[in-house]
């Protein structure tokens, strides 16, 4: 179902943000498999405003879904496939190929992202017709139908769609049992006209953003639980929650996450105005950076908050710690991406010009 | 265009006017430039820009809420001047607009905002910091007039204000928070005492200790009833923390360029966690005000804990950065040194915190 229309028809224009969001945590809550992600019409979310779909602006909603998805931590693949892949493809929607691969989401194709962690013995290349090559940490790799590749070709990067069938999916040891990961190995015909060039460095900024988008649903979800059991913990005659240095470690969580939530607005917008690549990039590392620190600090309180039980296996904590372990590790560690913000900010003051952070 | 982008566009092309043309060069002279800091109030006050939500006939623009603030965080990225007595016009006036008598705004609006009359404000005490309620200064009707006995400290430029807005007990026997009534003060009256308090290290702006030895104020004076005082101060803080948001995100920036200019020494994973920072907050506070919902009420408690901490972070790296150098760096140090405040004044780090555990997280409620 190729619907925008109930966003569209949702109340502010176009339905805004804040209306998806909405609609999305109501549904969300009662956990939902990927049948009816297809049936909700949010695939949608893919199409390219030629098509129907929204223009940039579509971001916004894309990543609402995307963070109230990571919220409520379900195994339906909405980040590999809205956030991820279709964040690929709505990079370079002048090429037919990406177009059509939009299509097939919209249609309610499961897609996973292949190569933003390329095996090093065998990294996935384009050369005379085919697409050889490995990449490790692919999330959802079983569940895609469609498998989004990014690749070097002689003439720089590129990116091509692949068939579930083109392509070997490895199960690897996964922490996350509802996110498994896997390497994809490829050897696949691929003709000139089905490769599509993307370089590499900008092919990342979108699938980075999206990432960032669900760490801060997570931190928020990891938040809430923290939250809900120090007021219900009683010791010492009162809920731990009344104990300052609880709020006070637990205030500390929220200002992060709400830090977090800023910087991938933020990063938002610049998607959505047509940025040069090189500031949505960095716009990117700000996003992941502070959402991986915000959920990881959250967490660490947390686990703390809880006390023993949060260790054992029956309690729901480790869920969360596992996908926000998965996450943070993926597209950047936050101490690195600091750092290249820092080295960025150290050439701009050097060179003198007009950079702003904000 | 939108209002805000529209609004922004004129304050952007008056500001280029009216700044001289080294004033980012110069950036470190101007900000200590008082001279040049009072013209520019005046200059803004005189356009519009110094309240633009205003009503023209007070001086203003009539720009909805969301457009002042895009033009609050314009005037931040473009780092423009400060006016120099901020509290008068940015705090005071706006609690005498709303809480004034007509004959009381009409009598104090108009020279405070013209940056006339500068105005101090009377709020800690010895023993009353940021447990405010508990502050002792009282004041006794007698006749036409209170009769005000007390002290207060901390009070920024009270040696050079005309005026201070001071909040005391009226009720000695009345609540905590009840008993607290505000008064707007002359401060050349009988019986006032000020006193610059002697600082550690040169800083930007004084404060004072203000003495009050059976002064005199006339009753006409009392800022809304007997008893408003705690309401006026709630209010008060929120103009308050509108302005230290902004400010802080102006400071936070500068500090930052400062670390990262030292691009060999400095820690460029700190330098990168500061550019988060001031991301987040121009973000948040964008967000914010363009929110009428009222549910992100508790949002200033936020900008403000990672603005302060961020400034004093960014100065702190900076010092680093720079090395044995910093030793002899007058300017840095004395922005070092001011930054400690960001955390203490406008309700210190941990009051925020509690705000968040308490109203945002309903923790301990």
């Amino acid at each position: 179902m190729a619907a925008v229309e109930w966003i569209r028809n949702l109340p502010g224009v176009d339905g805004d943000t804040e209306a998806v969001r909405e609609v999305a945590r109501g549904v969300l809550t009662g956990g939902v498999d990927w049948a009816q992600v297809r049936e909700l019409g949010w695939l949608g979310l893919a199409l390219p405003e030629s098509e129907g779909g929204f223009g940039p602006e579509g971001v916004h909603h894309r990543l609402a879904l995307v963070e109230e998805a990571g919220r409520a931590l379900v195994a339906a693949p909405v980040l590999s496939t809205l956030g991820l892949a279709a964040g690929v493809l709505l990079e370079c929607t002048d090429a037919e190929p990406a177009r059509r691969a939009l299509a097939g989401i919209a249609d309610g194709a499961a897609a996973a992202l292949v190569g933003h962690a390329p095996a090093a013995e065998s990294p996935l290349r384009v050369e005379d017709g085919r697409l050889r090559g490995s990449a490790a940490f692919v999330l959802d790799a079983e569940k895609a139908d469609l498998l989004v590749v990014l690749a070097e070709s002689a003439s720089g990067g590129c990116v091509v769609a692949l068939r579930r069938d083109q392509v070997v999916v490895e199960q690897t040891a996964a922490i996350e049992p509802a996110r498994p990961l896997a390497t994809v190995h490829c050897d696949a015909a691929v003709p000139a006209e089905a490769v599509v060039p993307l370089p590499r460095e900008s092919a990342l900024t979108a699938p980075r953003l999206a990432i960032a988008a669900e760490l801060v649903g997570v931190a928020s979800a990891t938040l809430e639980l923290g939250v809900e059991y120090a007021g219900q913990r009683v010791q010492f005659g009162r809920t731990i929650g009344e104990f300052q240095a609880v709020q006070h470690r637990l205030a500390s969580a929220y200002v992060l996450v709400e830090r977090a939530r800023g910087a991938v607005a933020a990063a938002a917008v610049a998607g959505s105005r047509g940025t040069s690549s090189d500031e949505r990039r960095l716009a990117s590392f700000v996003a992941k950076a502070a959402a991986s620190d915000a959920a990881v600090t959250t967490l660490n309180s947390v686990v703390q908050v809880h006390g023993a039980i949060g260790t054992t296996a029956e309690h729901g904590l480790h869920r969360l710690m596992r996908r926000i372990w998965q996450n943070t590790a993926l597209l950047g560690e936050a101490h690195e991406l600091y750092a290249e913000i820092g080295a960025h900010a150290a050439t701009a003051a050097r060179e003198g010009a007009g950079w702003r952070t904000w | 265009m939108t209002n805000a982008a529209s609004a922004v566009e004129r304050f952007a092309a008056w500001l280029a006017d009216v700044l001289p043309f080294d004033y980012y060069e110069r950036y470190d002279a101007y900000k200590r430039d008082m001279a040049f800091r009072r013209s520019y109030h005046r200059l803004a006050f005189e356009a519009g820009w110094l309240m633009p939500e205003w009503p023209a006939e007070l001086g203003g623009r009539e720009l909805d809420s969301a457009s002042a603030v895009a033009v609050e965080i314009e005037a931040a990225r473009r780092t423009a001047p400060r006016i120099p007595n901020a509290q008068g016009a940015r705090i005071i006036a706006p609690a005498i607009r709303e809480w004034g008598l007509a004959e009381q705004r009409e009598r104090y609006l108009p020279p405070t905002m013209r940056g006339d009359a500068w105005w101090a404000l009377g709020m800690s005490e010895p023993d009353a910091g940021s447990d405010l309620a508990s502050l002792r200064t009282r004041a006794d009707r007698r006749g036409g007039a209170y009769v005000l006995n007390g002290s207060k400290i901390w009070t920024t430029q009270a040696h050079e204000s005309r005026w201070c807005m001071v909040y005391c007990r009226t009720e000695p026997e009345g609540s905590k928070h009840g008993g607290i009534s505000c008064l707007l003060v002359d401060l050349d009256s009988a019986g006032v005492t000020v006193r610059v308090v002697e600082r550690a290290w040169p800083t930007f702006e004084e404060f004072c200790e203000v003495f009050f030895e059976d002064v005199e104020v006339p009753a006409e004076n009392l800022l809304g009833r007997e008893g408003d005082g705690w309401r006026i101060a709630r209010s008060a803080l929120t103009y308050e923390r509108t302005l230290l948001w902004t400010w802080n995100l102006v400071d936070l920036e500068q500090g930052l360029r400062r670390a990262a200019r030292e691009a060999r020494t400095c820690d460029l994973e700190a330098v990168g966690q500061l550019v988060c920072d001031a991301t987040a907050i121009a973000a948040l506070g964008t967000a914010y005000s363009t929110d009428e919902s009222g549910r992100d009420k508790y949002v200033p408690s936020v900008l403000k804990l990672l603005g302060a901490e961020g400034v004093q972070r960014a100065w702190h790296v900076a010092m680093a950065a720079v090395g044995p150098a910093a030793l002899v760096d007058g300017e840095l140090l004395a922005e070092n040194f001011d930054a400690y405040g960001t955390t203490i004044y406008g309700g210190a780090s941990e009051i925020h915190r509690n705000i968040v555990a308490k109203h945002v997280l309903g923790l301990g409620a």
